[in-house]
Parts: structure tokens; C-alpha cells; sequence
């Protein structure tokens, strides 16, 4: 007898057969026509599968046949699987012609679809009993699908929220900050107070507030960060020719890139209250001594006590160097220098030198800008 | 060691109980005779040996200990040994079943106790006169590197009749006898350690930090040490000696460190090897005063080329008798020994003389030009990612022999 | 807590048609494996005697491996200007000796005496946390294995096992050497950290009726002691190796001295870490040696309470010392008098034990079975390293000693003669209750008297050529440097290599003993006449350990079970009541009616096989990492989510159709 299936596909295909003919007819468009004609033969091949399989329908009401035959078994069940595998097929390649990260995805999608309907497949042949089935299923899969998914969830959660926050400007992230913890402090206060709340809604609230927060996230991120100034650090003052300069600039700003203190060092230099610079090393000084000696290419860390009233900063003149600015040289002053140090403050820094004090006419010299009084010579054989 | 071979000895043998105690002791004596008599003579890195009053003030501290831990040892070992023997199982009941005397227990808990304050308490002392440092007379900078040690006189008064203009060497420190010395030193790279046995303790080189040792020699010698901080490769091939010398010796030798530079004669091997060195070893190695053909002074800028920064400068190489981080010899063994062996009246006069055309060891410092890396294991590769190509030691620099030759003479006449 | 005792038999289909449901079929891999039999029972076991079996079986493979390490170097080091290994070999080989000796010998085989007796001593039946004992284990097994994957994958560490900054950063040591070092390091310490949580919380929690912490066996109490050292210093090397770990991988600058580090930030790290190590590695050699002297001098040991509060004082003032490995580092003279005077300071409880075990052989009855030879030997050889240790202690001579032979003289008789001598008493002493057959005892005799003499022979004449002005780590000694005469530094170095090769055959004599022995006839279950609570079992102890948990009435409880004392007044006369088989018979006689182990599991082995892998990532490839982490995360869930014991679906159903059996089945 004609299963139900197989008369929707018998239809069907007579109906395409129809309509590709009078299709042919009436328009007598090649492409029209060829696909509905491809529509027919397509049903038309199905029909006959079907009607040659009887549609796999065993008789309802046949006892034994359920019993003994493995297809009596339960069908598997519902699966977003399958599905989910097919979008990391796409997306994959769709990212083979887009951006790396759109492919990346999309194999890490791929990966994880596939890892899902393989133990789904394999839990269902454990047994003939549902139950036991999906315990089996949970018992392998949750101890990996548990805390990936929280990673992840928590993951996406935290970069959106991190790109919003690039995103704005830095007052605004104050505000957004607080204006967040404000809602979440509010909404807690809601659900704890007024009973009765349906666990629906705060899902659905929460839902929102998510979908919300990944959708600004990736909005944000998109457009970009906002633009963050790097701080000058001492590397650069001294390319600039801010050793010489008594003034602040930005890199004395929250100097954080400078060691305040360390042991058994090179040399302690003290720039004194009447603006004189000495040296102190660990044990006497060599008798006789007026410059301070370091050895040459050695990581030497000299050591600056600020003693005067004013906030001083201890360069080091090595002479003259050549650095390249847009293609073009330019002779400047070989320097380096400490941020500016605070009355009763100390700070280190960091002498290394390869070459000679005797290749540089002068020698070299510490100094601290803005008190001319204060150079001492420094020889480095 | 040979006080338990005398406890195997009694354990092993089954005579009687009065046997026993009739052979301990002079098992004991034996032992430590073997001992006393199974030592090095002259080694030179005895740190039994003190030849300077740093050292003998570490001496006059640890012989007492050592007598003291060699009497508690015996005395422990013999009770030890006695139990053994005595309570034997010949047979005897159960003993009784004791389970302590907490007043006996308490005396031998303080005894050792008073022992040690009476130890502790005479380091402290030596620990703090080990450190004085303001009867300096004579400052030096030691800067340890991969494998080798740059040794630099600063400008000062000391020192004799003072330095008047820095001297840099390397590997071998040479001091005036009976001045205190005071050597700061620090490292390039990794940690080392400065150590001269018979004149101090040793004293880590550590970088980025300045630590200082005291030296002090008594007599006239070569007084020879070794890093002893593993260093990496070639740690065993870091060796430094100190070599003290009358004052006015040393006198000398400072004039000959400060002399000027005198640039070989025309047409000579030596002419040839002048420019040689120019073209090969000068972008490293260091000679002051030398200039080239335009009359300008070469400096070597070795920060370019060796990852640590800096080479031995060889100005007065053939005035030292050691190279290569003093792994090597300049001098024939027969030279090395009228040297080395010569007594403390004449060995500064000897010093002084350097290096002879004779008296070269030519075989050491042509290996080494030939192929350095093969002769002393260090990183010299030049295709080294992890230090932006710079090599650590000297490279092959694939000399030829011609080349060797005119560099072996150039460096003859180094002093 | 159900073990099924009975084996498992593969059920008839039924005659029905649907496929019955049991865990084979149904979970098939990846069901809970609960055999006690196989390999499966090795594999996920978490029975801790089967643990502490697998721990020393390893420890002394490792052993072997670190002794031949040990005999190339020495065998370089025969000759002036030896050529047998390059530099570079050498380097590794004295780095890799020294790594495997401490961390993949002496410690795990420590902890296999630990992990196998404890309980048996304190009357339980498991540690607290089986699981993790078993993770203990394994993450030891692959770290060392993964350390050791170092040689054949561009060679092994090769900055000493001590690893100074800033010779452990990567333009100095650019190999992968290191990093397999460091990882390898940081899985076996966090085995050790697990597994000393897990003692003593076994310690402290599980102990037999009536026996308190006094009444506890005294190596039980050093043991306890060592897991409180591992448990705070562990986490410093922990940080330490971080450290090392992100500055020669992701870029960090902690050791970089042009970012304005300071390179003894190492040296303090390693060594707040590497001073409490040392007491770690020896104390449970003095917890054995304090059981095995008793035994055999028939007395009990002398001054029990001071002997623990002295192991305690150890491990206490341990943490106060550690820079005395600095005296040379330049920390200016203050810091070095009071590390030097604390160092002096820690002599003493050492010296209070010494003096304790010799009043304990003192008026006894002795009996030099092997066990008890090489207690004696650990008397000796301790005596001498702890007395050169002292003049270490004075600081300014150590300044003359440090990093010369004379040190490796005194830490190899300490930790050779002293912790490796005591593991080997404890070998000989437990093997009968562990293995149910006596090791023979000429062949145990040969053992002892050549690793003695090979021992005396190799490190003794290492004084001489140290204070003569030998330093250490140096692949090549000179002619020039060893000075005149016939007994000079190179005489001392032939004597040393010699004794070295007859300490290796000697050592070789403990696995022909063990190969010779295996056919012995079962051994009585009390062979030595012992005190302590773990030979009130069979021999080898059924898997639940006691038939019937012992209620503790005095110290040395097995001992006051046998003999009474039928003195009178303040004279004591013990008479024998009762032998040790006729206790046991006893027991089993009034067996527990209901007996719960812990079920096995392969979650241990699983989290322990993850991590390697993340090791490997962090050398090769961040994508390994992501894939090790996947797997660590999967076994560690799997496992919070597993109940420690098997329910009745993870056994297969009888074919009677019955309830499986939940209990342990009662051995009439």
C-alpha cells in the first residue's frame, strides 16, 4: 500500500512534471524549465526509493517485529549536531576566503560539533534504555562540557566587556563601570526583595543584559580602540635632549619604569644641598681619586641620592651620536638620564658603556641638569 | 675514610672483646697518619697553605675547628665502635628496656651547645676583621667574563707610588708585596667567583652588584686560583693567578704598562703582522696606542661582536705568561717551570722579564689562532639567534698559516 | 566503599533478546575500572601499597641511571685533561646526576616508604585522599620521564642543579635543556606538594585508637616532619621555577640585569627551598634507621621524646639557614655571622639523635642482619659528613670551601652515607612484610660492605683534593694545579674514580639480591621480632590492611603485645606471651564485620598524563598546551564528579542476578 510518503513524493513529483511542462510552454525559458524538470526527475527518483522501500514503514501492529528487530529499537533523538557541524563546515570556509580568525572559528566549531555528535552517536548505542543512555552520555561528556562551556561563556563575557571598555573614552569608563555596577547592585536588590519574581524573567533580563553586553563588545571591538598614549619612558627623553632639560616632562610623570633601590652597586652618587656631586662606592675610594671609575661593556647600576631642595634628575654625556630621522642624519647628544628625583628621593640607573672615555674628546661626565656645579668625571677604560 | 676502615676492621673480625679495643686505637693513629701523609706537596690552590695574612686569619680560625671536628669524630666513632663490640648478641637476655635518661640527654644537648658558641664566637670576629677595608692601600677592579678575567688599575695614589693613568690586563694580577689590596669586582655576564687560595677566601662576582675581597701577600710568588662559580662552558678554563712582587718591582711593571706604544720596524714579519692584526683581532682586541695606516688610532669597539662586550686587551700581552683566561701558556714547560718554581728572591725579576722569542710557546698560541673554539669549548658561532649573532668567546676566524705567523710575531713584541 | 573480592565474570547474554546493561558494554573504554588484578590493577590502582611500590621500582631505576651519570663523570675526571666527555656532555651530566639523585630517587623512594608504611604504623587502612595519592605517583612517573625525554630531544639541562641566574637564561643556555629542567621540575613538586597534603592529613586524622601523637612509631613522626618541610618549601621552588619558566619563554625579565634584576633573587629562592630539601631527603632516612636500631638491639629507642622534638627542631631552624649556600655571594659580613652562627646552631639537634641512637645500641643485644649493618653504616658515614658540615658552618673557611670537592665530600656522605643508607636499611628491614620472602643476607652482606668501602673509597679522598684546591663542576682538572708528590690531586682522583666503580658494583648487588631472593620460601610474618604496628599483618598485608583496626595502648604496641613485663616494682623481666603469627591469627579471628575501601579510578593517571603534555606546549607549541589543558581540565572534573567509591552500576552483574557484593570478603 501507498505509505504517506511515498504519495507526498509521488505528488510532488507529478506536480513538478506539470508544472515544468507547462512551464516550457507558456515562458519557454531554458533555465525555468530545466529546473523544473531537474525538480521532477529529482522526486520522481525519490518516489520510486521510497515506494521500493515501502517508506521502512513495518506494520504497526506487527508484536514480534519489535521485539527481535534492531530497528524496532528507539530512533535516536533530537541532535543540533549535525547542524552545528554543517556551520563549522561553512564557516570555515568561509573563512579560507575572509579573515584567519573567521577560520579559525569555524574549526574550533567544526572540532566541537563534531566531539558532541560523536559521543551523542556513541552514548546511544550503550543500551536500549533512553535513561541509561543520556547518564552514560553525562557522565563522559560533562566533566569536559561543564567547565569549557563556563570558560567560554565567561570568556566572551569578559573580552566583550574588555573591548567596551577600550572603546570609551577614559572618563567614560569610569562612568560605564559604575553605571554597570549600579544596575547590578539594583537588580540584586530587586530579586531579593520582591518575591514572587519568576526565575523566567530574571533569565530573560539576564539573557538580554548578555546578548547586550556581547553585542556592544563586538560592536567595540570593531571600531577600535580609542587612542592610548604611550608614556614616555627615559629611553626616549634622551633622544629628545631631555637629559639637558632641568624641566618635568611627561616621562617624569609616574616614573614607574625606574628601580628605586638596589644592593651592592656600582657607585652611589649624592647631589648635595650646596649642589656638589660626589661619589661613594662599597669601601674606601681609590686615594687620590676625582672620577669615577666603571669597568667598560658591564652592566654597572649607579645609584642617585637626591640631597638638594629641588627635584633634580642625573644625566650621564657620553659625547655625540648619529641616529637616522626619516632618512636623514643627525649628529646629537649621546645622553642618558634618570626621571627627575625628588628631594630625599634615590633612583638608579643603569650606566653600561662599550666604549672607552679616551675615544670621546672630553671624556665622559655625570651631570645634573640645572646645576652647573654638579659634574663628575666618569672614566671607563 | 680511615677512621671507619679501622671500625670495618674490628666489626668484621670475631676475636674477643680485648682483641678489639687493643687495635682500635692504633687504627686511629694509622688513619690519621695515612692522612696527614696522602696530601698534595705544593699544590698550588692549598687553601691549607696561607701566604698572605687574609688567608691566615682563616687559617688560625679553621685549624682549631677542623682539630676539634677530627677529636668529637674519633671520640664519637670509638664509643660507636665500643657499643659494636661490647653488646654484641652472645646470647645475653633481653636487655632492659630503658627509654631514655632526660638528665644525661640534656648535659650531652648543652655540651655540644657550649662547644659551638665557642666556635661561633671566634668566626664572628674572623668574619668581621675579614672585612675591614679602610687600611686599603691599593685598589683594583676585577670583571669577570665569559671565560676569562679583565683586571684594571684605577687612577689612585696607592698602589705604590700611585697610577697615574689606568692599567688594563688580563688574567693575571700582579700586586706588591705586604700591601693591602682591595679587589672590587663584578661580571659581565653570569656569576663568577674570584679566588686565590693562599691569599683569601673566594668572593662571587655577580652582575650588576660590586662585591670586594681582600688580597694580601706576604713574599714574592705566583700565587694561582680559579673561578669557582660554574660559569658555563669553559668554567673550567677560567683561571686567574696573582703575582706578587717587591715593590720596586712592581714599580717596574707599572712603567711598563704605561709605556708607549712602539709600532713595530719596517719590512719585518712583525710590520706584516701590525696590519694583520689591524684587519682580524683589532675590531675586538684592544692595543693602545696602535694607529693604522691614516694614522688614526684604532679602538677596538668588541661590544660589536661579543655578546658580553669585551676582550682581553693585549697592548702588553708577552708581559703576562698566561692567555686565554690564563687557560694556556705563553711560556715553554722548561720556561714555565724557571718561572713558576723560581724562589721568592728572584721569581718578580723573572716575572719581569716576559715572554722571549725563546721562550714563546708557539705550539699553544698558534693552536689557538688556528681554531679557538676547538681548543677551549666556547659558544663561537656566529650564527647564534639567542644573542642577536654575537658570539660568546672567540670565533674561528679561519687565519691562514702565513697570517698566523705575522700575528705570533706582531704579538711577540707586545712588551 | 565496596571492593568486590570475587573476579569479574562476562555475563550470558539473555535469553530475552535486549542487550543487558553493564558497564563493559555499556561504557565499554571508558568504564571505572575496578579490578584489584592485571594491569588495570596497577595502572588505577589507589591502594597506597601498591603506590609505594611503584614509587621505589622507579626510584630505583632512577637510581641506576643516576649512577651511571655518576660513573662517566668520575671516570672523566680520573685523568688530567680527561677526554672521555666533552664540556658540554659533562656539564649535563653533573646537572642531571645531581636532578636525579634528589628528585627522582631519594625523595620518591622516600615516599615509597612513606606512602607504604605510614598507614600500616598508624593503624588505617589508605591515606586520606587515595586519588591523589595515585596522581602523586604518576605525575612523579612522567616527570621524570619527561625530564630525562631531554637527552635524545637536543640535550639535557646543563647549568647545575642548582641553576644560578643569569646562566640559566636563554643567551646563555640556549638549548631546551633547561626548560625541560625546569617543567619536568615543577611536575614532580607537584607531586611531592600533593602527596605531603595528603600525609598529613592521614597523619593527623587517621590514627588508630589510642594512639597518640607520642605513642605514634618514630618513623611516622619523621615522616610527618618531612611532609611539613615539602609542604612549605615546595611552593618556593614552585615560585622560583615560574619565574625561570616565563623569563626564558614568554619574555619576562626577573633575571635580566639590564632590566635592573639581581641575579641572588635566584640563589634565595632556590636555596629558602634547597636547605629544607636536604632535611627532606634525610629525615625519613632517620625515621628508618630510629626503627631499625631497636629492633635489632632489643631495646627500645633511647629518649623517644627528644629524638621527635629534635626532628622537629631540624625542620623548624631548617628554614632559618638556607644561606649558608651563600657565604661566598657577597652579602655583606652581617647577613653571613647570623646564617653562620644559625647553621652551628642546627648541629645540635642533629647531634642529639646521633647520640640517642648510640644509647640505644648501648647495653643491648645486637644483631647485624644487613638492615641493621646499614643503620650502623648511617651512624657512621652521617657522623663524618655532619662533622665536616660544621666546619662549613664557620663562614669564612667555608669561604676557602665553597665550591670545591671538599663540599661534595660532605653533602655525598650526608646524603649518600646518610639518607641512601637508611633507604637501604628500610629496604632490608620492610622487604619481608612488603614482598612476603627474606632477601638473602650474604648476598645483602656483599652489598653492604661494597657499597662502604666503594662509598669511603670515592668520596673520602674528595676532603683532601677539595681543601687542596680542587673546585667543583669542572670538566677537566690539570696537571699544573694538582701539585707534587705521589699522593697529589691526581692520585686522589684514580682512588676516587676506582671507588666509584666498586660503589657501582656494589650498589649492582641489591638487584641480584632482589633477582636471587625471588624464589626464597615465604617468610614468617614476623621475621625480626619488630615493635611497630605494621607487622600485625600478613605478609604481604591483604589489600585492606588490618582485619580489625587495633586499639593503641603504649608506644611500640606490637612489641608490648608479645612480651609482658613480669617484673616487680622498678625490675622489669619481659617474657615473651605471644608471637607475632599468633597476634595476627587473632586478629583475623575477630575480624571487622564491614570493611569499606576506596574503589580505583583512572582519573589520577589521566590529569597526571595532561600535564607533560602542557609541558611539551610550553617548549614547542601553545596548541599543546590548549590540548593538555583540555584534557587536565576533563580529568579533573571527571574526577570531582566521581564518588571514591564505585556504585553497583560500575560493577558487572552477577549471573546469579543478584546484588553485587559490597564487601570485603571475610577470610575465615
Amino acid at each position: 500500500m501507498l505509505t504517506t510518503g511515498s504519495k507526498l513524493l509521488i505528488g510532488s513529483a507529478v506536480l513538478a512534471t506539470i508544472a515544468a511542462i507547462v512551464y516550457g510552454i507558456d515562458q519557454g525559458g531554458a533555465i525555468g524549465t530545466v529546473g523544473l524538470a531537474s525538480a521532477a526527475a529529482a522526486l520522481s527518483f525519490l518516489a520510486g526509493v521510497n515506494l521500493l522501500t515501502r517508506d521502512a514503514n513495518v506494520f504497526a501492529d506487527d508484536e514480534n517485529v519489535i521485539d527481535s528487530c534492531e530497528a524496532a529499537d528507539p530512533a535516536p533523538g533530537n541532535s543540533i549536531w549535525p547542524m552545528a557541524f554543517a556551520l563549522g563546515a561553512v564557516v570555515l570556509c568561509v573563512g579560507l576566503v575572509t579573515y584567519p580568525a573567521v577560520f579559525i572559528v569555524g574549526i574550533v566549531l567544526l572540532l566541537a560539533a563534531g566531539a558532541e555528535w560523536m559521543t551523542q552517536a556513541w552514548a546511544e548505542q550503550a543500551s536500549h534504555e533512553a535513561a541509561h543512555n543520556s547518564e552514560v552520555r553525562s557522565r563522559i561528556a560533562n566533566p569536559l562540557e561543564f567547565p569549557l562551556a563556563a570558560a567560554i561563556g565567561v570568556g566572551i563575557v569578559v573580552f566583550a566587556f574588555s573591548r567596551i571598555m577600550l572603546w570609551l573614552e577614559k572618563v567614560g569608563t569610569v562612568v560605564a563601570f559604575g553605571v554597570l555596577a549600579g544596575i547590578i547592585v539594583i537588580v540584586a536588590f530587586l530579586f531579593a526583595y520582591r518575591g514572587g519574581l519568576r526565575s523566567r524573567t530574571a533569565i530573560g533580563a539576564i539573557g538580554v543584559a548578555v546578548v547586550g553586553l556581547v553585542a556592544g563588545g563586538a560592536a567595540a571591538g570593531l571600531d577600535g580602540e580609542r587612542d592610548i598614549h604611550p608614556h614616555e619612558t627615559t629611553a626616549e627623553l634622551a633622544d629628545e635632549g631631555i637629559c639637558e632639560d632641568p624641566e618635568e616632562t611627561e616621562a617624569d610623570h609616574n616614573a614607574a619604569q625606574s628601580v628605586g633601590a638596589t644592593a651592592a652597586v656600582a657607585a652611589e652618587l649624592t647631589l648635595s644641598e650646596s649642589g656638589e656631586l660626589t661619589f661613594e662606592v662599597n669601601g674606601p675610594i681609590p686615594a687620590g681619586a676625582t672620577a669615577l671609575t666603571l669597568p667598560s661593556s658591564n652592566l654597572n647600576n649607579v645609584l642617585f641620592h637626591n640631597e638638594s631642595s629641588e627635584d633634580r634628575r642625573l644625566s650621564v654625556d657620553f659625547g655625540t651620536k648619529t641616529v637616522t630621522h626619516d632618512g636623514e642624519d643627525e649628529v646629537v647628544a649621546n645622553q642618558i638620564c634618570t626621571t627627575l628625583v625628588e628631594d630625599g628621593g634615590v633612583q638608579n640607573m643603569f650606566v653600561e658603556v662599550g666604549l672607552p672615555s679616551s675615544t670621546n674628546p672630553g671624556g665622559y661626565f655625570f651631570f645634573v641638569p640645572g646645576v652647573d656645579t654638579a659634574t663628575l668625571e666618569l672614566v671607563v677604560p | 675514610m680511615s677512621n671507619s676502615r679501622s671500625e670495618m676492621a674490628s666489626l668484621r673480625s670475631t676475636t674477643t672483646f680485648s682483641k678489639m679495643r687493643r687495635k682500635l686505637p692504633i687504627g686511629i693513629v694509622a688513619g690519621l697518619g695515612l692522612l696527614a701523609a696522602g696530601c698534595a706537596q705544593d699544590a698550588p690552590q692549598d687553601t691549607f697553605d696561607p701566604a698572605g695574612e687574609n688567608a691566615q686569619k682563616i687559617q688560625d680560625l679553621q685549624v682549631p675547628v677542623f682539630i676539634l671536628a677530627g677529636v668529637v669524630g674519633v671520640i664519637v666513632l670509638g664509643v660507636v665502635g665500643f657499643v659494636l663490640v661490647r653488646y654484641r648478641d652472645r646470647g645475653q637476655a633481653i636487655p632492659e628496656q630503658s627509654h631514655g635518661n632526660p638528665a644525661l640527654e640534656i648535659v650531652l644537648t648543652i655540651l655540644p651547645a657550649l662547644i659551638l658558641i665557642g666556635v661561633a664566637i671566634p668566626t664572628v670576629g674572623t668574619l668581621m676583621a675579614l672585612d675591614e677595608t679602610d687600611d686599603t692601600e691599593c685598589i683594583i677592579n676585577v670583571t669577570g667574563q665569559q671565560w676569562w678575567w679583565e683586571v684594571d688599575y684605577p687612577v689612585q695614589d696607592g698602589c705604590g707610588s700611585g697610577i697615574s693613568e689606568v692599567i688594563v690586563t688580563s688574567g693575571q694580577m700582579v700586586i706588591p708585596t705586604g700591601t693591602n689590596v682591595l679587589v672590587r669586582g663584578t661580571s659581565r655576564d653570569v656569576i663568577h667567583s674570584w679566588w686565590i687560595p693562599r691569599l683569601n677566601g673566594k668572593r662571587d662576582m655577580v652582575p650588576g652588584r660590586v662585591h670586594h675581597v681582600r688580597l694580601q701577600a706576604d713574599e714574592p710568588g705566583i700565587y694561582a686560583g680559579q673561578c669557582t662559580e660554574f660559569c658555563g662552558l669553559s668554567h673550567a678554563n677560567m683561571r686567574m693567578e696573582v703575582i706578587a712582587m717587591e715593590p720596586d718591582d712592581f714599580e717596574i711593571w707599572k712603567q711598563g704598562q704605561t709605556a708607549d706604544y712602539v709600532a713595530p720596524a719596517e719590512g719585518t714579519l712583525a710590520a706584516e703582522g701590525e696590519s694583520t692584526f689591524i684587519a682580524q683581532c683589532s675590531g675586538c682586541h684592544q692595543v693602545n696606542g696602535l694607529t693604522d695606516s691614516d694614522g688614526d688610532p684604532v679602538i677596538a669597539k668588541p661590544a660589536t661582536a661579543v655578546y658580553s662586550g669585551a676582550t682581553p686587551n693585549l697592548s702588553w700581552l708577552m708581559t703576562r705568561n698566561t692567555f686565554a683566561g690564563a687557560s694556556f701558556n705563553l711560556l715553554t714547560p722548561e720556561c714555565r717551570a724557571d718561572v713558576w718554581d723560581a724562589p721568592p728572591e728572584t721569581v718578580g725579576e723573572k716575572y719581569l722579564e716576559g715572554v722571549s722569542p725563546e721562550c714563546l710557546n708557539s705550539v699553544e698560541l698558534r693552536e689557538w689562532l688556528r681554531d679557538a673554539p676547538a681548543k677551549k669549548p666556547m659558544y663561537a658561532s656566529g650564527a647564534l639567534e639567542d644573542t642577536n649573532g654575537l658570539t660568546r668567546g672567540m670565533p674561528d676566524l679561519g687565519l691562514s698559516e702565513d697570517q698566523i705567523d705575522q700575528i705570533v710575531a706582531y704579538l711577540l713584541e707586545r712588551q | 566503599m565496596a571492593i568486590i573480592e570475587r573476579p569479574v565474570e562476562t555475563p550470558q547474554p539473555a535469553a530475552s533478546g535486549a542487550t543487558p546493561i553493564s558497564p563493559t558494554n555499556s561504557y565499554g573504554f571508558f568504564r571505572r575500572p575496578v579490578e584489584s588484578t592485571g594491569w588495570r590493577g596497577w595502572f588505577f590502582t589507589v591502594d597506597h601499597k601498591k603506590i609505594g611500590i611503584m614509587y621505589g621500582v622507579v626510584a630505583l631505576g632512577f637510581f641506576f641511571v643516576g649512577g651511571i651519570e655518576a660513573i662517566l663523570i668520575r671516570l672523566q675526571l680520573a685523568q688530567a685533561d680527561g677526554s672521555i666527555l666533552s664540556a658540554d656532555k659533562y656539564n649535563q651530566l653533573f646537572t642531571m646526576h645531581a636532578t636525579t639523585m634528589v628528585f627522582l630517587f631519594v625523595m620518591p623512594m622516600a615516599a615509597a616508604f612513606a606512602n607504604y608504611m605510614i598507614p600500616l604504623q598508624i593503624g588505617a587502612r589508605d591515606v586520606a585522599f587515595p586519588r591523589l595519592n595515585a596522581l602523586s605517583l604518576w605525575l612523579f612517573v612522567f616527570g621524570g620521564i619527561f625530564i630525562n625525554s631531554s637527552w635524545i630531544l637536543g640535550g639535557a639541562a646543563d647549568g647545575g642543579w642548582f641553576m644560578y641566574a643569569p646562566n640559566s637564561s636563554v643567551p646563555f643556555s640556549p638549548s631546551n635543556g633547561v626548560d625541560f629542567w625546569v617543567l619536568g621540575l615543577l611536575l614532580t613538586g607537584v607531586a611531592s606538594l600533593v602527596s605531603s597534603i595528603n600525609l598529613i592529613v592521614t597523619v593527623l586524622n587517621m590514627r588508630a585508637p589510642g594512639m597518640t601523637l607520642m605513642r605514634m612509631p618514630i618513623f611516622t613522626w619523621m615522616g610527618l616532619v618531612t611532609q611539613f618541610l615539602l609542604l612549605f618549601a615546595m611552593p618556593v621552588i614552585t615560585v622560583a621555577l615560574f619565574l625561570l619558566m616565563f623569563q626564558r619563554n614568554y619574555g619576562a625579565t626577573f633575571f635580566s640585569v639590564e632590566e635592573g634584576a639581581d641575579p641572588l633573587l635566584w640563589q634565595h629562592l632556590f636555596w629558602i627551598f634547597g636547605h629544607p630539601e636536604v632535611y627532606i631527603i634525610v629525615l625519613p632516612a632517620f625515621g628508618i634507621v630510629s626503627e631499625v636500631l631497636p629492633v635489632f638491639s632489643k631495646k627500645p629507642l633511647f629518649g623517644y621524646p627528644f629524638v621527635v622534638f629534635s626532628g622537629a627542631a631540624i625542620g623548624f631552624v631548617g628554614f632559618g639557614v638556607w644561606a649558608h649556600h651563600m657565604f661566598a655571594a657577597g652579602l655583606g659580613p652581617i647577613s653571613v655571622a647570623v646564617f653562620s652562627v644559625a647553621t652551628m646552631a642546627i648541629a645540635i639537634p642533629t647531634g642529639v639523635k646521633i647520640i640517642n641512637w648510640t644509647l640505644t645500641m648501648w647495653g643491648g643485644k645486637l644483631k647485624f642482619t644487613t638492615a641493621m649493618l646499614f643503620a650502623v653504616g648511617l651512624i657512621v658515614e652521617f657522623t663524618i659528613g655532619g662533622l665536616s658540615g660544621v666546619t662549613h658552618a664557620v663562614a669564612p673557611s667555608d669561604t676557602q670551601q665553597t665550591d670545591t670537592y671538599y663540599i661534595v665530600a660532605h653533602f655525598h656522605y650526608v646524603i649518600f652515607g646518610g639518607g641512601v643508607f637508611g633507604l637501604l636499611a628500610g629496604l632490608y628491614y620492610w622487604w619481608p612484610k612488603m614482598f612476603g620472602k627474606m632477601l638473602n643476607e650474604t648476598w645483602g652482606k656483599w652489598n653492604f660492605w661494597l657499597m662502604l668501602i666503594g662509598m669511603n673509597l670515592t668520596f673520602g679522598p674528595m676532603h683532601i683534593i677539595g681543601l687542596q684546591g680542587q673546585p667543583r663542576r669542572m670538566y677537566i682538572w690539570t696537571d699544573e694545579r694538582a701539585g707534587d708528590g705521589f699522593f697529589n690531586l691526581g692520585f686522589w682522583n684514580y682512588v676516587a674514580t676506582i671507588g666509584s666503580l666498586v660503589l657501582g658494583i656494589g650498589a649492582f648487588l641489591l638487584v641480584i639480591n632482589i633477582w636471587v631472593s625471588r624464589k626464597n620460601p615465604p617468610a614468617p610474618e614476623d621475621p625480626w621480632d619488630s615493635r611497630s604496628l605494621e607487622w600485625l599483618t600478613t605478609s604481604p598485608p591483604k589489600e585492606h590492611n588490618f582485619d580489625r583496626i587495633p586499639e593503641v595502648e603504649a608506644l611500640d604496641e606490637f612489641f608490648h603485645r608479645k612480651y609482658e613485663d613480669v617484673g616487680e616494682g622498678d625490675q622489669h623481666e619481659y617474657k615473651r606471651v605471644a608471637s607475632g603469627e599468633e597476634l595476627i591469627a587473632i586478629e583475623e579471628a575477630n575480624a571487622d564485620a564491614h570493611i569499606h575501601m576506596p574503589s580505583p579510578s583512572y582519573w589520577p593517571i589521566v590529569l597526571a598524563f595532561a600535564l607533560p603534555i602542557m609541558a611539551y606546549g610550553v617548549i614547542y607549541s601553545t596548541l599543546l598546551i590548549a590540548a593538555g589543558a583540555a584534557i587536565a581540565i576533563l580529568a579533573m572534573f571527571g574526577w570531582a564528579l566521581e564518588p571514591s567509591t564505585a556504585e553497583d552500576s560500575d560493577f558487572e552483574p552477577p549471573t546469579d542476578g543478584g546484588e553485587p557484593s559490597k564487601e570485603v570478603a571475610v577470610s575465615v
